[in-house]
């Protein structure tokens, strides 16, 4: 107890070396905060925008459209009016279904061409799963017709605006070549940048007729009560077409966002690399402040030595005042990262102010980004800045204490 | 029967690929009681002499005993920090107090760190002690609030306070003007009679070793001279 009394006294004889490595392990810990914070929200806004305005809870196609889906292909599809499909529609968990032909295209503005991905909906059944209809900028939303819908961003790219005519040019499943002359009636402005650049949206109908697919469909999308189910809901569903000797599979929303997934964990790597970052601050300045405090305080180590402590003592004494800095950083920072978290959840941070407006580097969020709120990370660095500090100290702390005396006492 | 014996103590120190010997085969009976001084020109080998008989160094040759029966020479270092925790006092010539601790606080600590003493004993051991060297009143002061002299009869205080045997103090007096010095001396002389604490100094102040009762003189790592009595003969 006296030896933790002297420890913790002896933090307040360098106060400015003790508030500046505090000071230290807080920038680290805050920048993580804020880092892990962003990185939350940007996870959870990224799988909600994916998951409400691409890929629905569940998805239904033929397992070798699958191996293809990228290039959206026009062979491997499934009958719009599919016997397995409305029956494991009646399962309670379903939500609504909706049916969907991908391909892809040119579009023209008469001037220029542009790649795009065309995605033929059924203008009934689509805004029950995908709910495009709430985002409706400019115009109205897509109805039965020779008509079109796009992203604004698309829109400002090739100068279209509401009740112009649109060209889209394809090639049909049998490999020739034909267009579709749509009028222009509603602009999007999603949170997804990918479907305010890329999508135009046709009527089905009128997507089967130009690419001459018949009463053909690329996917099903599903929408469930919740998620979460998508996971055993998709087994179910697959067991179902096992047993009836059928190519299709469902495919739960995790599969279908693997490529986001996978972009988020390298989030997480970058987390990792933030929690290296505090580690090598608070180490370089725990072992820093331990070593000047050790080499100013040699002659007051032989005099405990001379009193008859042992170097385990010692050790000890420098230890409690490191993990003292520790205690002091780690709650400074877990503030300022609090306070810092709270902002970002509340004001959020535009996405164009970070990338210049350029590109949102693949990332399914349009605008701003708002931090998540994670108290188990708070916890946890909380705890991790005191024992870095902790055993940051040990080494330079046993330096200072195996001391010889004589030499300690004597050193000047 | 003697409190400490030095026999044939030899002590080198290496130097690169050279050894220099610091003290050469010192034999020596220090009885209980004593108040001795050791003195010798600079480099004589007195205050490697006393961090030996201190238990901070160890000879490279010759044996000590403590009492009689205990070999001190053979002692491990964790034995060592023992044997000085409860055995013996240490006054140094800078005072080596701990700045962030009150006067009470740098004498409790010689007794902190000895089990079985309470509380309460602590309290009245840590008061008396600081009374006997004439710091009532001072005792909350921390170092930098307290005088030179004070500042020294802390450091004795923190010695003497857990009543050692032997207390071993190394040119106590060579930071203080001549008043501070008499002062410290007096309190040490005081100590000695009254608790009956060994005492031996190293020094090259003929004023501290008019108050010898015993002194030993080192040259070049041997005791040229080695005296005692009342009326000494002291070299000025």
């Amino acid at each position: 107890m006296f030896l933790t009394k002297l420890a913790l006294r002896n933090l307040t004889r360098h106060k400015k070396r003790t508030v500046i490595t505090s000071l230290v392990i807080s920038l680290g810990i805050f920048i993580f905060l804020v880092s892990d914070s962003l990185m939350v929200g940007l996870s959870d806004m990224s799988l909600d925008n994916n998951v409400d305005l691409q890929t629905a809870h569940l998805q239904i196609m033929e397992e070798k459209y699958w191996e293809k889906k990228d290039e959206m292909p026009l062979d491997n599809l499934l009958k719009e009016d599919n016997k397995i499909i409305k029956e494991i529609s009646n399962n309670p968990q379903v939500k609504a279904y909706t049916p969907r032909l991908y391909f892809t295209a040119t579009i023209n503005n008469g001037r220029e061409d542009y790649p795009i991905k065309a995605i033929g909906i059924n203008t009934e059944k689509d805004v029950e799963v995908i709910k495009l209809d709430e985002y409706i900028l400019e115009g109205e939303m897509l109805q039965e017709g020779k008509f079109a819908i796009i992203g604004k961003g698309l829109a400002e790219l090739m100068d279209f605006r509401v009740n112009d005519y649109i060209t889209l040019l394809f090639k049909t499943k049998e490999g020739t070549y034909n267009t579709i002359d749509a009028k222009l009636i509603g602009l999007l402005d999603t949170p997804h940048p990918n479907i305010n650049k890329q999508n135009v949206y046709i009527p089905l109908s009128l997507a089967q007729n130009s690419l001459n697919t018949g009463d053909k469909v690329s996917r099903f999308l599903f929408n469930l009560e919740t998620r979460e189910q998508s996971i055993p809901i998709a087994e179910q569903f697959n067991r179902r077409f096992s047993q009836n000797e059928l190519s299709l599979k469902a495919y739960n929303w995790e599969k279908l966002s693997y490529e986001m997934l996978a972009m988020l964990k390298q989030g997480n790597i970058e987390n990792l690399v933030m929690l290296f970052i505090i580690i090598i601050l608070a180490t370089a300045g725990v072992i820093n402040t331990v070593i000047l405090s050790a080499l100013e305080r040699l002659e007051e180590i032989g005099m405990m030595k001379a009193l008859g402590l042992r170097a385990r003592e010692i050790v000890y004494i420098f230890v409690i005042e490191a993990a003292g800095i520790g205690i002091i950083g780690s709650t400074i920072g877990v503030i300022l990262g609090g306070v810092g978290v709270y902002l970002l959840k509340e004001v959020g941070i535009s996405l164009s102010m970070m990338t210049g407006g350029e590109t949102t580097f693949g990332i399914p969020i349009a605008e701003r980004i708002y931090g998540g709120w994670n108290p188990e990370t708070f916890f946890f660095i909380f705890i991790f800045g005191i024992l870095v500090s902790v055993l940051a100290s040990i080494l330079p702390a046993r330096w200072g204490a195996k001391k010889d005396p004589v030499k300690a006492l004597y050193h000047k | 029967m003697s409190l400490l014996k030095l026999k044939n103590v030899e002590k080198v120190y290496h130097q690169g690929k050279i050894d220099v010997p610091a003290i050469r085969g010192i034999s020596l009976e220090i009885e209980k009681g004593e108040f001795t001084t050791i003195f010798g020109p600079s480099g004589s080998g007195k205050t490697t002499l006393l961090n030996i008989i201190g238990c901070l160094d160890k000879p490279t040759d010759g044996e000590i005993y403590y009492e009689a029966e205990k070999k001190l020479s053979t002692l491990t270092k964790n034995e060592l920090s023992n044997f000085r925790r409860y055995n013996l006092g240490f006054i140094f010539q800078g005072h080596n107090l701990i700045p962030v601790l009150t006067a009470f606080e740098n004498v409790e600590f010689a007794i902190r760190i000895i089990d079985g003493i309470s509380k309460k004993e602590r309290r009245e051991k840590v008061l008396d002690i600081l009374n006997s060297v004439g710091l009532e009143g001072l005792e909350d002061r921390r170092p930098n609030e307290l005088s030179g002299g004070q500042k020294q009869r802390v450091a004795i205080a923190r010695a003497l306070v857990k009543n050692p045997k032997l207390v071993l103090a190394d040119e106590p007096t060579a930071n203080l003007d001549s008043e501070n010095s008499q002062e410290v001396l007096n309190i040490m002389l005081k100590m000695n009679k009254k608790l009956g604490t060994t005492f031996i100094f190293s020094t090259h102040d003929p004023q501290v070793m008019e108050y010898a009762k015993r002194l030993i003189e080192i040259r070049d790592g041997k005791v040229t001279h080695d005296e005692q009595g009342e009326n000494l003969d002291v070299p000025h």
